[in-house]
């Protein structure tokens, strides 16, 4: 799985200018520097903590940011953390149609990023 | 005959109580100390802030017109993760912060910005955690007499030297085996600690029990289901709503000795009114959540008790939600309040149920006064009938087609609001004595429930319904922050949160009323008008309690945040395949260094201000 993502990333690299381009016009910059940093921070947990890795993860948050407005992202966040480890009532209405939806948002923009990106 | 002896049993209680006033009138180690420091704003020396449970500070440092200027003055990490209730209390120079299982417990010097003291870490069978029905949370510690008081997760209640942090006393309140556990903080009234228990999911018989200051002696315990003798009542001289209660008024509305396993449990916020010397708090749920298995009131769950501070004896009792269908437990905090009503000084007592009624008595005798919906949602119920003629005063009108016990079991009560959880929760709320509002943290979600018949097994869950939750139909929300006028029942402003309100409210005489959201964001809002006045983003959700102190003339406003971890986690971890092998493990690992620092708390100030 860890390469697939890089080979969608060699096939569309071809189409990649056009999209950073519309990414750039689209971001507002309304993400703040703390949150594109936790999420380099993260990505490069998990991805490696190499000069690549910071590369392709502020990559990732950029595009996410050009696709997905910031409180959006935010609900994502909240709900993806409630769900982690959270128990009793609380916990539910997390799992609930709304909540979906506000995952599904943030991984689309997420899978945008990876084709992009990786 | 066995009335009879139960009779005897009863008196015998009198006698000894008796016995027990006269040793408090001449031994109170807790009791002054505890009424004067609470009158300092500076300190907070209790997990409500007050007795009144107002949660309201008459700090004035921190005004409507500077609170823009707030800035993190420090932070620190519990090492703890999952859910952070509860605030942290100040006394002098050091405060004290508690967190959840495994409970331990920091002393943190304020003249060096929170450097640690002491810390006290008990050590715990974490066959606990199973058991605790929501999160392993912990509400707090609380101070008398030299001592910190924590009930822990295990049901050890413990009382450790407030300067090193040593064990003076510690004794075991109940059985975690049955699913007994403790959440709820502690509160002490002169010479006595009060706890509860928490455990409605398991079919624990709700208590609550004062033990001594000193040593941790028991010195009474009062069951919210059972016999006369056990719940501490007078048939005679215990009223409900203007009556008295008469002999066997929980036995007789639960079938068989179902009251054994029928919860009540007692793991919300207790309040104390010196003048009346009365404590109040309320019960939870019956257990099973299937209400075909229990038929009847199944009285004293869902009760708002008041108890003489010291004999433990009922004065009254009020049932909220008699043979509960929806899990709406009433253990929520009793705020009271004197406000004018129709003219009239009165000494309120004002509760926002679980249920989504918002109810104001009078807290001398009981009597109700306002009954109203604080969520335009709350369906399950018409009204709370306030006819004092009517057959059916004080009882809510239950809509057929929300009964879950009129639908029965296996079939799936649909659209019933609030949710279980509540319109609130435990999260408590503020009230200011300057604007005469109430500043209330609540839901805005509704549920589809299905009971179904389970049996009892000691230790094992007894829950016997499935439940689905979403936001209350026309809207995409979950959440409001509500400022309530508890004299006329009516919301005077409401503010939309995407998310539930799960953290506990604090109003301030400054003007601003703080409140921190799932989110992370600490708030804070004109009491007037709800209007933001600024935000700040703590590291995770908040489900703590905001509080503020006064430390070198200077004042703060700190709260706990932590849900759970970081959502950093969540929102990573579509990066990489997690079974991909390959980095994967080890990325995690790296993962949880960095998410290790656990729930934090942080703490706000206005820079030289």
């Amino acid at each position: 799985m860890a390469l697939p993502p890089f080979l969608c990333g060699l096939l569309l690299s071809l189409v990649m200018p056009v999209l950073a381009v519309a990414a750039q016009a689209a971001d507002d910059n309304s993400y703040p520097t703390e949150a594109r940093a936790d999420y380099v921070f993260a990505c490069m947990a998990t991805n490696g903590q190499t000069q690549e890795a910071l590369r392709r993860c502020s990559c990732s948050i950029d595009v996410i940011a050009s696709v997905l407005p910031y409180d959006r992202f935010e609900d994502a966040e909240t709900v993806l953390r409630m769900r982690r480890s959270t128990g009793g009532y609380l916990a539910e209405t997390f799992r609930s149609a709304l909540s979906n939806g506000m995952v599904r948002d943030f991984e689309e923009a997420q899978a945008e990023a990876e084709i992009r990106c990786f | 005959m066995a009335g009879f002896s139960m009779r005897l049993l009863a008196a015998s209680i009198v006698v000894s109580s008796f016995l027990l006033l006269q040793g408090a009138a001449i031994a109170q180690p807790g009791s002054d100390e505890l009424l004067k420091m609470e009158k300092d704003p500076a300190n907070v020396v209790m997990p409500t802030i007050t007795y009144d449970n107002q949660r309201y500070s008459s700090l004035n440092k921190i005004t409507a017109e500077n609170v823009g200027k707030l800035q993190v003055a420090w932070t620190f990490s519990t090492g703890v993760l999952r859910g952070h209730e509860g605030a942290p209390l100040v006394i002098g120079d050091v405060m004290y912060v508690h967190t959840p299982f495994p409970n331990t417990v920091f002393a943190l010097d304020l003249n060096h910005d929170g450097a640690i003291l002491w810390k006290y870490e008990p050590r715990q069978d974490p066959n606990v955690i199973p058991v605790m029905c929501c999160d392993t949370v912990n509400r707090g510690v609380a101070y008398a007499d030299g001592k910190i008081f924590l009930h822990q997760a295990d049901t050890t209640l413990v009382a450790l030297d407030a300067k090193t942090g040593k064990v003076v006393w510690s004794i075991k309140t109940d059985d975690p085996g049955k699913g007994a556990t403790g959440t709820a903080a502690p509160m002490i009234v002169k010479d006595k600690v009060y706890v509860g228990v928490s455990g409605g999911e398991f079919g624990v018989r709700g208590w609550l029990a004062a033990y001594s200051v000193k040593d941790g002696k028991q010195l009474w315990r009062a069951y919210s289901a059972g016999p006369d003798a056990d719940l501490m009542v007078d048939p005679e001289k215990t009223m409900s709503l203007g009556k008295p209660i008469g002999a066997n008024s929980s036995l007789k509305t639960w079938e068989g000795d179902q009251w054994k396993i029928g919860g009540g449990d007692t793991w919300g916020w207790y309040s104390y009114d010196p003048q009346l010397n009365l404590i109040y708090y309320g019960t939870g749920n019956p257990s099973t959540w299937n209400p075909k298995q229990r038929p009847g009131d199944n009285k004293w769950s869902m009760t708002i008790f008041a108890r003489d501070a010291d004999t433990g004896m009922a004065k009254w009792v009020y049932q909220m939600t008699p043979h509960d269908e929806w899990d709406y437990d009433g253990v929520n905090e009793m705020i009271l309040a004197d406000q004018q009503m129709n003219g009239q000084m009165r000494h309120l007592l004002v509760h926002f149920d679980r249920n989504g009624f918002a109810y104001t008595l009078d807290r001398v005798t009981g009597e109700l006064l306002v009954a109203e919906k604080y969520d335009p949602a709350v369906n399950w119920a018409t009204k709370v009938d306030m006819d004092k003629n009517s057959p059916t005063y004080g009882r809510p009108q239950v809509v057929a087609q929300y009964s879950t016990q009129h639908n029965g079991e296996d079939t799936d009560t649909k659209g019933v609001c609030p949710a279980a959880l509540g319109t609130k929760d435990e999260q408590p709320a503020a009230f200011s004595p300057d604007t005469g509002l109430f500043y209330v943290p609540t839901n805005h979600v509704c549920m589809d429930y299905e009971p179904f018949r389970v049996s009892y097994t000691a230790g094992q869950p007894y829950v016997g319904a499935t439940l689905s939750m979403y936001p209350a139909p026309g809207g995409n929300t979950m959440g409001n922050f509500v400022a309530w006028d508890a004299r006329t029942g009516k919301i005077a402003w409401s503010n939309p949160e995407q998310f539930s309100v799960w953290s506990g409210a604090l109003a301030t005489k400054g003007g601003v009323v703080f409140y921190g959201t799932l989110e992370g964001y600490l708030k804070a809002v004109d009491a007037k008008t709800g209007k933001e006045l600024y935000r700040f983003k703590t590291p995770s959700g908040i489900i703590g309690n905001v509080m503020t102190y006064e430390h070198a003339g200077k004042q703060y406003v700190a709260v706990l945040s932590g849900v759970g971890g970081w959502a950093g986690i969540g929102l990573a971890a579509g990066l990489t395949d997690a079974h991909a092998g390959l980095g994967a493990v080890g990325g995690y690992a790296a993962l949880n260094n960095y998410t290790a620092l656990g729930g934090s708390l942080t703490v706000f100030a206005i820079p030289g201000g």
